[in-house]
């Protein structure tokens, strides 16, 4: 008990040179952060969602095939419930439909998914494009 | 007693350890000359290690909400940039009424490395839980990091105080003061709001309430707070249940409080875009429902922060 009242008057005056270094860090890294929104925010990019859709690979899967595609969306704005459909074409006849939902996909990035067909889709014109989004 | 006892077990160790061998024994005792000129004998290691782990004890069910996830790339640039502006000033705040045996100087080193804390965690959890994974924008990791920064950062600061509960007398008398204590229910609203906000179900439950419903949430609120804040304003001789103690603690706490944790809860919604295209009336309930949580944080803060 005695400790703690005569430490009372010995208040921390300084700390060591690593601690200030981690302080600057943290300054750094909020006031970097408000300025990279700042940046976003004025600056920006705020273009409607710009989809592009890949095929990255085509395999079977179980008693089908599956269609791996990769997204990108190269527009400013965020697409959510963005719709991918995939379309089997023979000719002009449209052979089989399959469609999947990406449930964010935030500009300038990408993500992966898959759609699973009866036919190889091999045989066929593979068409893949997004139908539809919501804005977030 | 407590630190008698831990003081004694730290001492016991370091004897133990430094009879070890002569070599132990000389770079304890340079280690120790080098940090009492420079620092007095505290541990800043210590107060490092304490950061982490609130840090990580504050943040992870934020760090664990998809909604979270989202927002950090949808959610307008401009209100996060402002977010960000006042968690800063609450760091900053928190680490002034938290700081006893300091002076300014090593208030604000602490509240900015709490911030650098605050990020690395952040950081270092969305990347293990895989949150944050190679093909996303630059933005995207950003807007993810920084917004999952601010409940750690919170949490780091606020870590000392939970983790080693030793209030000094200086640090009491700030806490003391009238705005301070508005201050600390502010904080209070504003974590628990930020720990929910994010949800679909605060705009739902609004949808799904009727009028009579949110006047009673109201009511409720009011209750739960008015209780909480009597209980921690009480003095030893005035009587808890005598009408010039309720209208003390409601008018000057319970109400303002409360209106402290409706307009929070408001700004919060606004923040992450929940109140964008809605109608007034739902704008009011869905601060009404957010308010009841906040309503809770706000009463409870003198205890928990």
């Amino acid at each position: 008990m005695t400790k703690s009242s005569d430490k009372k008057d010995e208040r921390i005056q300084d700390a060591p040179l690593w601690m200030w270094g981690i302080a600057l860090l943290g300054l750094v890294l909020v006031l970097g952060s408000i300025l990279f929104m700042l940046y976003g925010a004025v600056i920006g990019d705020t273009s409607p969602p710009d989809v592009v859709v890949r095929v990255e690979s085509i395999e079977d899967a179980g008693s089908g095939f599956l269609v791996m595609f990769r997204t990108i969306n190269e527009g400013g704005s965020t697409a959510a419930g963005l719709t991918i459909e995939g379309t089997l074409m023979n000719g002009t006849e449209n052979v089989e439909t399959s469609n999947t939902t990406i449930e964010y996909l935030p500009s300038h990035s990408e993500r992966k998914g898959g759609l699973f067909f009866t036919l190889d889709p091999r045989q066929y014109e593979l068409e893949l494009r997004a139908t539809g989004y919501e804005e977030p | 007693m407590g630190n008698q006892k831990k003081q004694h077990l730290h001492e016991s160790f370091f004897v133990e350890k430094t009879n070890q061998s002569d070599m132990v024994n000389k770079s304890n005792n340079r280690h120790k000359h080098h940090t009492e000129q420079q620092t007095s004998d505290h541990n800043f290691a210590k107060d490092l290690a304490y950061d982490f782990g609130g840090a990580i004890l504050f943040s992870f069910p934020l760090l664990m909400t998809m909604e979270m996830w989202w927002l950090g790339f949808y959610m307008d640039r401009l209100r996060l940039a402002l977010f960000l502006f006042w968690a800063l000033v609450i760091v900053l705040a928190l680490s002034y009424l938290e700081g006893g045996e300091e002076t300014f100087k090593i208030e604000v080193l602490d509240a900015l490395v709490a911030c650098a804390t605050g990020y690395t965690v952040a950081t270092v959890m969305l990347f293990l839980l895989g949150i944050i994974k190679p093909g996303m924008s630059l933005d995207e990791i950003i807007g993810k990091i920084a917004l999952h920064a601010i409940p750690c950062s919170i949490g780091a600061i606020l870590a000392r105080r939970q983790l080693e509960a030793e209030e000094t007398k200086k640090e009491a008398r700030r806490r003391e003061g009238y705005h301070a204590k508005l201050f600390l229910m502010g904080v209070g609203a504003i974590f628990l709001a930020f720990q929910l906000a994010p949800t679909e179900e605060i705009i739902l439950i609004g949808y799904m309430m009727t009028e009579v419903h949110a006047a009673l949430l109201v009511l409720v609120s009011l209750c739960m707070m008015q209780a909480f804040l009597a209980s921690i304003e009480r003095r030893p001789k005035v009587p808890i249940f005598s009408a010039g103690f309720f209208w003390n603690v409601f008018l000057r706490y319970t109400i303002v409080g409360y209106a402290v944790a409706l307009l929070l809860s408001f700004y919060v919604l606004w923040t992450f875009g929940r109140v964008d295209g809605i109608a007034a009336l739902d704008i009011v309930k869905a601060s009404v429902v957010l308010g009841f949580p906040a309503a809770l944080g706000a009463a409870t803060a003198r205890l928990i922060l």
